[in-house]
This record gives C-alpha cells, sequence and structure tokens, in this order.
C-alpha cells in the first residue's frame, strides 16, 4: 500500500512538472550483491567490491555492491559479502537472489544491470567508454529539430522513435516501417532520381511546407523497374556483437552452392574481397559505424562525420549503406554539416556497439521440449544456436547467412555484390539473412516488413530453404506446436 | 510478496522511462497501470465512481491498443497502429511530433488557385499494412502539399460540452467591432442539420464521437457500426469482417476520451508569469485565444473561440475545404501549448516565439504588437504561455 502512494506522489510530480529525470528516478532492476552479473554470488563479487571502491573500476551498478543497504559503498559492503559467504552471517538486503529495484532510498546508481534489464551494455567496459554508452543511450531519443539539421527529408525524428520496442535499441510496430523505392532490376538497383535521395530509403515526409516526395513511375525512370517494399525497424540489441564475429566463422557455415545437397545454401553478402556482411535483412553491411551514419542520414536527414571511421573497422566491408568509412555525410538544407557532433554520434555508436543481447527466459521442460523439436525440425540449420566472436559466444540463433526465402517473402530488392556461387551471380530478391531469434519475444510484429501478426504467423511464412522446416512444423500437434513457440519466447 | 510491488513498480519505472525519453511504440498500459490524479495530465476529469472507472480504465486500454493486421488494420491504408502512436506527448491521449504527421495534397494551380480536390480525395497515408503491395500516394498531379499536427486529445471532452450557440456568439464575420478579428463558425450538414464544427484543424468536425470515429478510421483503418452521421467508414477492402472496431470497445474508449482531464497549468509560482498573462490580453491575443468559453457542466479554460481564422500571408498555400477555405485554421486551443511543440498546424514552428511571429492577417497587428514589446515583456509573455 505504502509502495503505491508513493507511485502516485512520483507519478504526480513527474506528470505536473519537469521533475522527471531520466535516470536517476528510473528504479533500475539489478541483483544485490551479484556485482559481475554472472547470476551467482560469490567471492569473487566481493573482489569487485573492492576493485571499484580502491583500484577505480568502473560500477555499472552501485546498488548492486550496496550489499547491506546503506546507501553508502565502503568496507562494510565486502564484510557482510565475506561473513555471508564464509561465515553464515545474514544475506545482502533485498533484492537479493533475483531481480528488483531498490526499494530504499540514496544517492548511490544503477546505470547499466543487462542481465536484469533489457537495452544496458555488456559488462567489462572501460570507464570512458561505460560513460559514453549511458550518453548514447539517453542521444538515442533525441528528437532533432529542423533547427538542428531535422530533413530536408526524414521518417523519424529521433533514433528511438523506430527502435524503441521495448527499450530504446529495440524494434518498433508497424506505422513505423518505411519504404524502399529502388529502381531497376535487383543486382543493379539504385535510388529514385528525384529528389537527390541518398539512398533506396523513401521518406514519409519533407520537411512542413514542402512536398512529399513521390516514387516514380516507370517512365519516368526509362521504363527501368520500380520496386516499392516495406521494412519494418531491425532490433539492434546485442548487434554489435556480430561485428565482433570473424569472416571464417561466418564462411564455414555457407554452402553457397549446396554442395551437401540438403536444400540450404548459405550465400555470404561480399564486397568481392572476402569482407562478408553482417547487418540489415540483406546482410547488406558488415560496419556497424557506416550502417548508423546511413540511417542517421536516410531516415532523420541527419548527417555525421566518422567517429572511428576506416581506424574501427573490425572486418572491412561496407555495401549500400549511403555512408563511407571516412566520408563525411552531407545534405542541402541550410544547416552546417555534420548536424550532429562526432562526440554525441560517436556515443550513439558506441551504444550500438556495445547494447548486450536481451536476457534469456526460464528454460523450464516446456522449452526444453520446444528445444528438441526446434532441432528434429531443423530450424537450426540456418538458426543456428551460436558463433564464436572475440568476445566469446554469441547466441543469436542465426549464421548471418542469406538463405532463399522463397516466391511469397521476395521483396523485390537485391542488395548485395557477386556471389562467389553457382546458384546466382548476385543475390536474389527472396534471399534474406538468417533472423537472429534472440529476444525474438521482444519485437512483433515478425519478417522484414512486419507482415507476420505473431511468431507462428511468421514460421508458416517461411518458404524456400525454410520450406521444409516450416512444414515439420505444420505437422506438429498443437501442444508441440506451443512448445515450439515457448522456446523462442525464452529466447 | 515481493511480487506484488515489484511489478507496479517496474511498471512505474516504464511509465517514467516513457513519458521523458523515449516514444511510446508498444503498448504502455495494462490493468494495473496507474491512473494519474483527477485532474493531472492524462488523468480523469473528475471523481469517477467505481463502474465509471472500470470503464474509463478500458477505454484507456482501447486508446493504447496496437490493432493488428488480423483485426482490421487499414483501409488498407494506415498512418498509425494505434491511437497512442500519435497521441503519447507528453502522454497518453496527448499530442505528436513531427514524425507522426498526416500528409495532404490538393491542387491549387502553383499557387494562383483557386485550390482543387484531386482524386484520391486529400489525405496520402504514410503507410499500408505489409500485406498489400505499394503506398497511397499522391495524385501525380498535387502541386500543394501540407502536413498536419497530431492535436490533443486531452480536454476535448470538455469542449464537446461547449454549445453551438455558445461558439456563434464569438463570431464576428465583418469584423463590426473593427480589432481585424474576423472569425467565422464552419458548419457541417449533419443529415440535413447544420451543426457547429468544433474539432480538428479547420473544425472539420462537430463532437468528440466524429472526431474518434474519423481518426479511428482515416489514421488506423478501422471500420465501424453506422450511427447515422456520416464520420468514420463502415466498410473498406481488407479481408477482416466489419465493423473492426468492436462497438463497445468503442464506447468505452469514447468514455475515457470525454473524461480525460484538461491539461492543468504547470503552476510556475514566478510572478512574470502574471505580467505575462495581463500583456496576452493587452496586445489582443485573448481576442481569438479567449481564456474560457462557457459548456454545459461550467467554464471551459481552452483560450480559444472555436473559430475559423485566416492568420497567413496572402501568398499562403494550403487545403481548403467547403466551408474552410485555404488558410482559415481554427484557433488551436492553447491549454497544455507547454508541453506540444512543434506549433503551427503543420509543426513548421519549433519553438512559441517562432509560432507567434507566424501570425498574420487577421492577427497580424496582435503579432506585431508582440514585436514591439520590450525584451522583459515578451520574456513575460512566453513564460506566461509556458505555464498552460
Amino acid at each position: 500500500m505504502k509502495i503505491h502512494i508513493s507511485i502516485s506522489i512520483l507519478l504526480v510530480l513527474c506528470l505536473s512538472g519537469s521533475l522527471c529525470f531520466s535516470g536517476n528516478l528510473l528504479a533500475r532492476d539489478f541483483e544485490r550483491g551479484d556485482v559481475n552479473e554472472d547470476g551467482s554470488f560469490d567471492i569473487s563479487d566481493a573482489i569487485g567490491m573492492l576493485n571499484h571502491m580502491f583500484l577505480g573500476d568502473v560500477a555499472y551498478c552501485q546498488d548492486a555492491m550496496d550489499v547491506n543497504d546503506d546507501g553508502i559503498l565502503n568496507i562494510a559492503d565486502a564484510i557482510v559479502s565475506i561473513n555471508y559467504l564464509f561465515l553464515n552471517g545474514d544475506a545482502p538486503e533485498s533484492p537479493f537472489g533475483l531481480c528488483g529495484p531498490d526499494l530504499t532510498k540514496d544517492n548511490l546508481t544503477c546505470e547499466s544491470y543487462s542481465q536484469c534489464n533489457l537495452g544496458d551494455a555488456i559488462l567489462g567496459l572501460d570507464l570512458e567508454t561505460f560513460a559514453s554508452f549511458v550518453r548514447g543511450r539517453e542521444l538515442m531519443s533525441k528528437e532533432f529539430t529542423p533547427e538542428e539539421g531535422l530533413g530536408p527529408f526524414y521518417n523519424a525524428t529521433s533514433c528511438t522513435a523506430c527502435h524503441s520496442t521495448p527499450v530504446p535499441g529495440g524494434s518498433a510496430p508497424i506505422y513505423r516501417n518505411f519504404f524502399f523505392a529502388a529502381v531497376g532490376v535487383p543486382g543493379s538497383q539504385g535510388p529514385i532520381w528525384d529528389p537527390e535521395l541518398p539512398s533506396i530509403v523513401m521518406p514519409a515526409y519533407a520537411l512542413p511546407g514542402n512536398p512529399r516526395p513521390a516514387f516514380p513511375d516507370p517512365s519516368q525512370v526509362g521504363n527501368q523497374p520500380v520496386t516499392i517494399v516495406q521494412r519494418n525497424a531491425p532490433p539492434q540489441l546485442g548487434v554489435g556483437l556480430f561485428e565482433r564475429i570473424s569472416n571464417s566463422e561466418i564462411f564455414g557455415n555457407s554452402d553457397p552452392d549446396d554442395s551437401d545437397g540438403d536444400g540450404i545454401s548459405g550465400r555470404f553478402n561480399t564486397d568481392g574481397s572476402g569482407n562478408l556482411g553482417r547487418f540489415g535483412f540483406k546482410a547488406q553491411a558488415n560496419f556497424l559505424e557506416a550502417f548508423l551514419r546511413g540511417a542517421s542520414n536516410n531516415q532523420m536527414g541527419i548527417t555525421t562525420d566518422p567517429f572511428l571511421g576506416s581506424g574501427g573497422i573490425v572486418s572491412a566491408a561496407m555495401m549500400q549503406v549511403s555512408a563511407g568509412f571516412d566520408e563525411p555525410t552531407i545534405d542541402d538544407d541550410l544547416i552546417q554539416d555534420p548536424e550532429i557532433s562526432v562526440q554525441d554520434f560517436g556515443d550513439i555508436v558506441i551504444f550500438s556497439m556495445f547494447l548486450a543481447p536481451p536476457p534469456k527466459g526460464e528454460m523450464g521442460p516446456d522449452e526444453q521440449d520446444g528445444e528438441t523439436l526446434f532441432f528434429q525440425m531443423e530450424c537450426n540449420k540456418c538458426h543456428i544456436p551460436s558463433l564464436q566472436s572475440d568476445l566469446g559466444p554469441v547466441e543469436a540463433y542465426t549464421d548471418l547467412l542469406l538463405h532463399d526465402m522463397g516466391p511469397e517473402l521476395a521483396d523485390g530488392i537485391s542488395m548485395g555484390m557477386p556471389q562467389f556461387s553457382t546458384i546466382s551471380a548476385s543475390t536474389t530478391d527472396s534471399e534474406f539473412r538468417t533472423q537472429p531469434l534472440w529476444g525474438v519475444r521482444l519485437h512483433g510484429p515478425w519478417l522484414h516488413d512486419g507482415r507476420a501478426d505473431s511468431m507462428e504467423d511468421a514460421i508458416l511464412m517461411h518458404g524456400g530453404e525454410g520450406q521444409a522446416s516450416r512444414d515439420a512444423y505444420q505437422a506438429l500437434t498443437p501442444t508441440q506446436q506451443q512448445l515450439v513457440i515457448s522456446f523462442l519466447e525464452a529466447l | 510478496m515481493k511480487n506484488q510491488y515489484f511489478l507496479p513498480l517496474s511498471l512505474f519505472a516504464f511509465l517514467v522511462l516513457g513519458l521523458t525519453i523515449t516514444a511510446l511504440n508498444a503498448e504502455i498500459i495494462d490493468d494495473d497501470t496507474p491512473v494519474p490524479p483527477v485532474g493531472a495530465l492524462g488523468g480523469p476529469d473528475r471523481e469517477l465512481d467505481p463502474a465509471e472507472l472500470e470503464q474509463w480504465i478500458r477505454g484507456r486500454r482501447v486508446f493504447d491498443r496496437d490493432w493488428r493486421q488480423s483485426e482490421g488494420l487499414g483501409t488498407p491504408d494506415i498512418n498509425a497502429d494505434s491511437c497512442r502512436s500519435c497521441h503519447q506527448k507528453p502522454v497518453i491521449g496527448a499530442a505528436g511530433g513531427l514524425d507522426t504527421n498526416v500528409t495532404r495534397f490538393g491542387f491549387d494551380n502553383f499557387g494562383a488557385g483557386p485550390f482543387e480536390d484531386l482524386p484520391g480525395g486529400q489525405v496520402a497515408s504514410k503507410g499500408r499494412r505489409p500485406d498489400t503491395p505499394g503506398r497511397e500516394d499522391a495524385d501525380p498531379t498535387a502541386d500543394i502539399f501540407e502536413q498536419r499536427q497530431t492535436p490533443s486529445v486531452l480536454g476535448l471532452g470538455l469542449i464537446d460540452t461547449i454549445s453551438d450557440l455558445e461558439v456563434l456568439s464569438h463570431e464576428d464575420p465583418n469584423d463590426i467591432d473593427g480589432n481585424g478579428c474576423r472569425g467565422v463558425a464552419r458548419m457541417i450538414d449533419i443529415a440535413g442539420v447544420m451543426e457547429v464544427g468544433k474539432f480538428g484543424w479547420k473544425s472539420q468536425v462537430p463532437t468528440l464521437s466524429d472526431f474518434l470515429r474519423d481518426a479511428s478510421t482515416g489514421e488506423v483503418g478501422l471500420t465501424l457500426v453506422d450511427d447515422g452521421r456520416g464520420f468514420g467508414l463502415l466498410s473498406d477492402s481488407d479481408s477482416v469482417p466489419d465493423p473492426e472496431f468492436p462497438p463497445d470497445d468503442f464506447v468505452d474508449m469514447l468514455f475515457y476520451c470525454a473524461h480525460l482531464a484538461y491539461p492543468p497549468r504547470g503552476g510556475n509560482p514566478d510572478p512574470q508569469v502574471a505580467v505575462g498573462e495581463q500583456l496576452f490580453d493587452e496586445i489582443g491575443c485573448s481576442i481569438c485565444h479567449i481564456p474560457s468559453m462557457e459548456g454545459t457542466d461550467g467554464p471551459v479554460p481552452l483560450y480559444s473561440d472555436l473559430l475559423l481564422h485566416d492568420i497567413h500571408p496572402d501568398d499562403f498555400r494550403g487545403m481548403g475545404e467547403d466551408g474552410a477555405a485555404v488558410g482559415f485554421y481554427r484557433t488551436p486551443p492553447l491549454w497544455g501549448i507547454r508541453d506540444t511543440a512543434p506549433y503551427l498546424h503543420d509543426g513548421r514552428a519549433t519553438t512559441l516565439e517562432d509560432a507567434i511571429l507566424a501570425h498574420e492577417d487577421e492577427a497580424s497587428i496582435m503579432m506585431r504588437e508582440y514585436f514591439a514589446l520590450t525584451a522583459e515583456e515578451k520574456e513575460a509573455l512566453i513564460l506566461f504561455l509556458s505555464d498552460l
């Protein structure tokens, strides 16, 4: 009851004025004592506290270190920990052993605790990088005005306009979909000719008072075909780890000629020099910063200068994201480029690079049975559970390769470079990158354009190389199908 | 025990997060979401009895509901998946930003006029159900485009209590009082009876129910049961049986919107607020933005006369409609204005001062008086507006 009252008081304060500062009032969940977020409370956590207090190690969540919940970080917290661990002393205060917020008021902060919260940082960042991550998380929600450089064409005024389900860095429902408008045949498609747009991303808006950009009629573009197709905002949680997966790791799962004859190819998108694509529904980019700089310009009309540039490239290749590694993006509104400072944009890059994957759900007996069925149906042939990176296993349930998804899902868009494959000399319009399944429960609607209302719809829309698994799903009993869904919901 | 309070707390945390830093793209309301206090932003307009409160809470969930394709989303065109998609700044039910504007189009002979509607109507929707190819585009001969901002729903129930006669009593079409301000009511033919339009940027809708029906179809693409008044579609081209909007749900949503409190004053104690309020009156802003109109349940402090005025320069280009010519827009209510940037019908004004300085024609005297104020006076006036 008391809690409810304080909620309404806070809510009134929050609603009636500017007393709502983000961050401080936000009751971030954590597990007290589990400083290294490994799911258990042990001596390594006590060492982590001491390293923060005496060696200046970065503290993602001070509340987790405040074991006795007295609002102060000091040696007493380590002593209580050791007493509990070795001398049957009192347990840490709540929340202990489960995720929850701090219920007592103090001045300690909890900026990130990715084991309990979506949208927080992966572990192991240094102080400077972590501070940049926290700033970047705020900047994701910055709403740009025309005076700050929004436009001349745009779909959104902030990153979180499309990346906010359910947290900054997430996805969005259908009404935030955007359109591609590509001129030409798959394999050699370009943006429309007028107005001068930076990419095939079609803006929904010009600045107020200006005409909305129109799709070209084929007669206006030399009778070349015009392809119009939608995209649902892709979730960002964990995507920074894709950059840490080596080319050879991705290449190792490929089978561009289907030489093992299992009906599943697995082609890679490449710049022709062995550098493989990782990002986007067509694996059209493998450098996160360039991908973000492309989206910033295409979706908001916000121009950027390189932050890491080619110096930050983990594996150099970049296709069709309309932002070169080392060249500034520019637009022709009257605002001086870049329209966001290198530091601010760098914070957004750092946020995206180190945004943690979504925490896994509970794997109970139902989920385990569902997992068994997932393997029996051979979903794992493309949605492979784990890839290796230099930061450890990436359990994203994707091979980051392109697969033919059949004519129903073919979208008329080819975003890729020549293929070393007998199947086709370029990527085809029915090929899509295997969508990662970690956190798949969090970001419906599903598929590249959001056409699937539910995960089951999405499964049933798999064609082409996914047809056999789809048929296997349909052949399951309703109870078994539910088990598969339960497993997916735990990812 | 623990779970009992963890849940509401994390919900609260999510609300705070949503209110302050993040676009609200997914459903944010469930049965446990706190109801803001009576009269607060996003709260009920009065004490509700338990049955009414239940209906209000149900209606809020309908307002928040993300409609799916299998439930009839789209005509197939859409501007939104839910009411909340656009009405969310700073709370559910309020306004939206530049990226939820609606786009309209027409032909005005490159500014020479007259304005003409083109095939396809005036609205070019932003999106479409993904299972339907293409996008709703403007007729290729369109030469004029106009964006429309999301108007706040807060307080609209109270505006609904203002009688047609009360609005008509403020008309001055021939500027008999000589203040430059004319002011004419928009008359709408509803099944043979003329009613005063009170809602929408061009006063094109007479009642709150009409307004919600119009938006349910126009923005979300839902079909409705026939109420004989002509707003909202009764059928569309998708395969979902009509009406797609369950009638009981619509009634609940109407109740919620009718009982959303008007935006409360900010309560800034700075004495300059009162100075600004006096200047607002002295330089003539209050001639159109009249501080209060009479409703059947008492005064309605909306800062509008609900009349159409032309405040644009002669070369202004925009949409024209029968009964609301090019350049004519309803005086927008100013209650809640501190939270609803950007301003004007298309959001072209980023700040309150930008918006004031865009006033021409009928409001040119007032705008020039504002321009002539001292810096301190201007600051006081903006301070007052920022408290609304």
